[in-house]
């Protein structure tokens, strides 16, 4: 089954370089809800298989230099190089569990595109609602073009920015602790998480 | 006082992202944006994001967010916490088998449509006529048509969807500042500025005037329980995914509060 969707996804990736902000997040969107309602994984839980895959797109799914850079904020000059390449390691882990366990909440939801603002060539913003009967909630979608590729670098959910609250954390903490200190705390918050 | 009372008071304000609005200072750089990325040198395309307005905006907004307050407010804080964890969440236990979710979903729409005076005074206040139209047709519409309001039927109508005006927003309106953060005990995040919102607020609340008091503190009990029940999977969440949970809780308190306001 995995070797079949890894060959759908393939004309999407080919795609890539002429494809706009909405589609790129849309493909994604369409994709990961795919994996989730896959009839062969009709039981409750999620399964390992679907967990993998997911986790395989989410690593092309975001600009993690961006993300990481954006998340340290000033202090991203404090860290080396050695130091900024193992954050970005730890960093991406840390989204990707969080963006999995979102993903298993998944009920059916509804995405709607709302709406596309291309700031310049290289930036541009996706607003999107997530509506179910109870709620609708606006996830905007914050890109940037990179190799002629869209990627994520930050999603606001009703208009928090992930990134942002990342930033004010790991302010407060490096405020305190040294860069190292900080990674082992992210490495502790992924083990707690599994 | 009753046991009954007391219960209802503990659980009166558990309402946890109960919010209101912030005029943002923009502080000062710390560094100079040319310095912030010249020294990021690390194989980034780091040059064609230096005029951008968006990543001005971002770090800019490195928002100071005042806390002038931060001793009394981590303990607060954590006092909230430990009533969400130990006397909230039992209670919740209860509250959740007793009434299915389309009932609570039913009381929570019933509580916010009682709220359009509220919102309506506030979009008034600050000369925004097209809230005062999307408020009021929907408060007919779901007063009417949504027996007393315990039905939202107008969810899905786009063209009536529109942020909540307080009067911590109209404040901000007119030009106040936040203040200071503040966590209230059982309240839990506000500012200064947003407290003396909910105040006023309340006194325009039509549960306010319910008489007698015993059935007004029933009713606000119940309506404060009902919604932080919904927003205990958020809280949890929020929780569970921070490093830093009371700043992380500051941060989106404040970003929250500067998004309403911009609506």
């Amino acid at each position: 089954m995995r070797y079949i969707l890894a060959f759908l996804l393939v004309p999407a990736l080919a795609l890539a370089h002429t494809m706009s902000p909405t589609d790129y997040i849309r493909g994604n969107v369409d994709a990961v809800i795919a994996i989730l309602t896959d009839p062969a994984h009709s039981g409750e839980t999620i399964s390992d298989a679907q967990m993998d895959q997911i986790s395989a797109m989410a690593d092309d799914f975001f600009d993690v230099p961006e993300l990481s850079k954006r998340a340290l904020g000033q202090y991203w000059r404090t860290f080396t190089q050695d130091q900024r390449l193992e954050f970005q390691k730890i960093f991406v882990q840390l989204l990707k569990s969080v963006y999995l366990k979102r993903s298993i909440t998944y009920n059916n939801e509804r995405v709607i595109f709302d709406q596309e603002i291309l700031k310049s060539e290289i930036l541009a913003e996706v607003h999107t609602t997530l509506t179910s009967p109870e709620l609708h909630v606006p996830v905007f979608y914050y890109l940037t073009k990179r190799s002629g590729t869209w990627k994520v670098y930050d999603i606001a959910v009703e208009n928090v920015s992930l990134v942002k609250n990342y930033r004010s954390q790991f302010q407060s903490i490096l405020q305190t602790k040294s860069p190292d200190q900080l990674m082992a705390i992210l490495k502790e918050k992924i083990n707690e998480q599994g | 006082m009753n046991k009954a009372n007391l219960i209802l008071i503990v659980t009166l304000g558990l309402f946890i992202f109960q919010g209101c609005a912030g005029k943002k200072t923009r502080p000062e750089p710390t560094l100079p944006m040319q310095e912030q990325f010249t020294s990021a040198d690390n194989n980034l395309e780091d040059a064609e994001y230096l005029d951008d307005e968006y990543l001005d905006d971002e770090y800019l907004e490195e928002s100071k967010q005042p806390d002038g307050l931060e001793g009394v407010n981590r303990a607060f804080f954590s006092f909230n916490d430990g009533v969400i964890s130990y006397v909230f969440k039992p209670i919740n236990t209860v509250y959740t088998g007793f009434f299915p979710p389309d009932v609570r979903r039913g009381f929570g729409n019933f509580y916010r449509n009682l709220g359009y005076p509220v919102r309506l005074i506030n979009a008034l206040l600050q000369f925004k006529f097209d809230k005062v139209y999307k408020e009021t047709a929907s408060f007919a519409l779901n007063t009417l048509f949504g027996v007393g309001g315990l039905f939202h039927i107008t969810h899905d109508m786009p063209s009536l969807q529109s942020s909540p005006e307080d009067f911590g927003q109209t404040l901000a309106f007119y030009g106040m500042g936040h203040g200071s953060y503040v966590v209230l005990p059982l309240l839990g995040p506000s500012s200064l500025r947003d407290t003396v919102g909910l105040v006023a607020d309340a006194v325009v609340h039509p549960l306010f005037w319910v008489q007698p008091d015993a059935v007004q503190y029933s009713l606000t009990g119940h309506d404060k329980t009902n919604a932080l029940s919904a927003q205990l999977p958020t809280y949890e969440t929020i929780k569970e995914e921070s490093f830093d949970h009371y700043t992380s809780m500051k941060d989106i308190y404040f970003q929250h509060r500067t998004s309403l306001e911009g609506q």
